[in-house]
């Protein structure tokens, strides 16, 4: 149970270690759930108020993937009360790079066309995808995270593939 | 090994190069894979906005840390709800172009008697001799900066920037150079005059330099020496080197708007000089003149005979 001072996590320390080592990546899962950054933003926040409140009872070995179910569940109960169908949106912003003006925002609505893609994938899927690609996370890492097997990783990987594949067969 | 389900895992495995031979043979019969690489690439380049988790910490301390009790409140204001809704129909919007724009091909045509001047989305110009035509689209460019030519283009390539122009009879690769490449009928001809460039034809690889030159007539790869800054048509002329009659009248007709017909005379006849592309009458004057041949201006300058001299 409760070790030293240090590795509990009712700790203001070792909270906010906790915090400033996974909080960008719960905001990311719940954005490739919802799509709204402020909303994932703010369901963050939930999140972590949640592992403050039971910290006295959380393992410190185990705290990123019970991050990740909380994370989960909140998405889950955010939208059962708003009574809105959760749907996947994209935020506007894309990388600067070498390319003259008017290139940029071509690339700006590729980017936004991709983006839509996504939202077409199922949202496990879609989250096993964008935690892969843009955390740039491994499977087994992605597997530990989501409490789930490498293998049900890379089957939701291969099933949004498949889909992203499709629908650039289709336009092309 | 397991066997039952693997081809449930197969992209996602083929990403992480984790694939057996015999499943790499089969992925080699799927269609649209290198579509989907190239798509997975704008993917990793795609970040999600920056988090300020020193800002969204003090946030959260002061309901966990520094709260007596931890009160959980959650205001949902207008405004950025018609933020939201605004981005939505911009998506929408976007979608829609976003797609077309990147896939559809930037296609720049001369015509004859015309030159164009292309920019490309690195900075690089490409100027266009008549009878020509450049395409590509956004999306091959960024895969790996290749554009499509048929005819004669001058490349003034911005330095350090990689650059592939692909004709019908083969491939140019530079770097940050000036050249020119000429792709007509049974010719394929690339001059350098700035820098190195790497040629093919499919069959024969070839590196030239400034000063250089190479000329593929079918399987024949002649050396061309190159002595001015600028192709010559660039400052009005044509020239040639050991080309045929056939080849030097089509340019005449390019830079003239007009048609040339010929009685008699061999067309396969090398010719070794330079004419005015400003001037019809010296133009002729010049090929014919070293060619021993006469010729016949009609229609208003829009209709040539060229006959052998008696």
């Amino acid at each position: 149970m409760k070790n030293t001072d240090f590795d509990n996590l009712c700790h203001d320390v070792a909270f906010r270690k906790v915090f400033m080592e996974y909080g960008e990546s719960i905001r990311n899962f719940i954005y490739s759930k919802c799509g709204d950054m402020a909303l994932a933003e703010d369901i963050t926040q939930d999140t972590y108020v949640t592992l403050w409140q039971k910290c006295a009872d959380t393992d410190p070995l185990t705290v990123k993937s019970f991050l990740y179910k909380i994370a989960g569940n909140k998405v889950i109960d955010h939208f059962r009360h708003q009574k809105v169908a959760m749907n996947y949106r994209t935020n506007k912003k894309s990388l600067v790079d070498h390319l003259t003006p008017q290139f940029q925002l071509e690339e700006q609505e590729y980017k936004a066309y991709l983006d839509g893609v996504l939202s077409s994938i199922p949202e496990a899927s879609r989250t096993v995808f964008m935690m892969s690609r843009i955390e740039k996370l491994k499977y087994a890492e992605i597997a530990d995270r989501l409490q789930v097997s490498v293998k049900a990783v890379e089957k939701r990987m291969h099933k949004a593939l498949i889909i992203i594949k499709n629908q650039l067969g289709r336009k092309l | 090994m397991k066997q039952n389900n693997t081809h449930e895992t197969l992209l996602a495995r083929w990403i992480e190069g984790d694939l057996t031979p015999k499943e790499a043979e089969q992925l080699a019969e799927m269609e649209g894979l290198q579509d989907l690489r190239d798509a997975l690439d704008v993917y990793d380049d795609m970040e999600l906005p920056a988090y300020d988790l020193n800002k969204a910490w003090d946030r959260l301390a002061a309901k966990t840390i520094y709260a007596e009790k931890t009160i959980k409140t959650k205001h949902k204001s207008l405004f950025p709800t018609m933020m939201r809704i605004a981005a939505a129909i911009a998506l929408i919007v976007g979608i829609g172009l976003g797609y077309s724009t990147y896939f559809r091909p930037k296609q720049f045509f001369t015509s004859a008697g015309q030159t164009a001047q292309v920019t490309l989305p690195d900075g690089s110009a490409v100027t266009l001799n008549a009878g020509s035509g450049l395409d590509y689209t956004l999306w091959q460019w960024k895969r790996n900066k290749v554009v499509h030519l048929t005819g004669e283009a001058f490349f003034k390539v911005t330095k350090g920037q990689k650059f592939t122009v692909k004709t019908p009879q083969g491939q140019t690769a530079v770097l940050g150079t000036q050249f020119d490449v000429l792709d007509r009928g049974k010719t394929f001809q690339v001059k350098c005059f700035e820098g190195k460039v790497w040629v093919t034809n499919q069959v024969t690889e070839k590196i030239i330099t400034k000063g250089q030159g190479v000329k593929f007539s079918g399987q024949v790869a002649k050396d061309l020496d190159v002595t001015s800054h600028k192709p010559g048509w660039m400052a009005g002329e044509s020239k040639f080197f050991e080309n045929s009659l056939q080849e030097v009248f089509d340019e005449m007709q390019r830079q003239f708007t007009l048609e040339i017909q010929s009685d008699g005379v061999d067309m396969s006849r090398r010719f070794t000089g330079v004419f005015s592309n400003q001037n019809l009458e010296k133009a002729l004057a010049t090929v014919c003149g070293a060619m021993h041949l006469t010729y016949e201006i009609k229609n208003d300058q829009k209709l040539v005979k060229i006959s052998s001299a008696k």
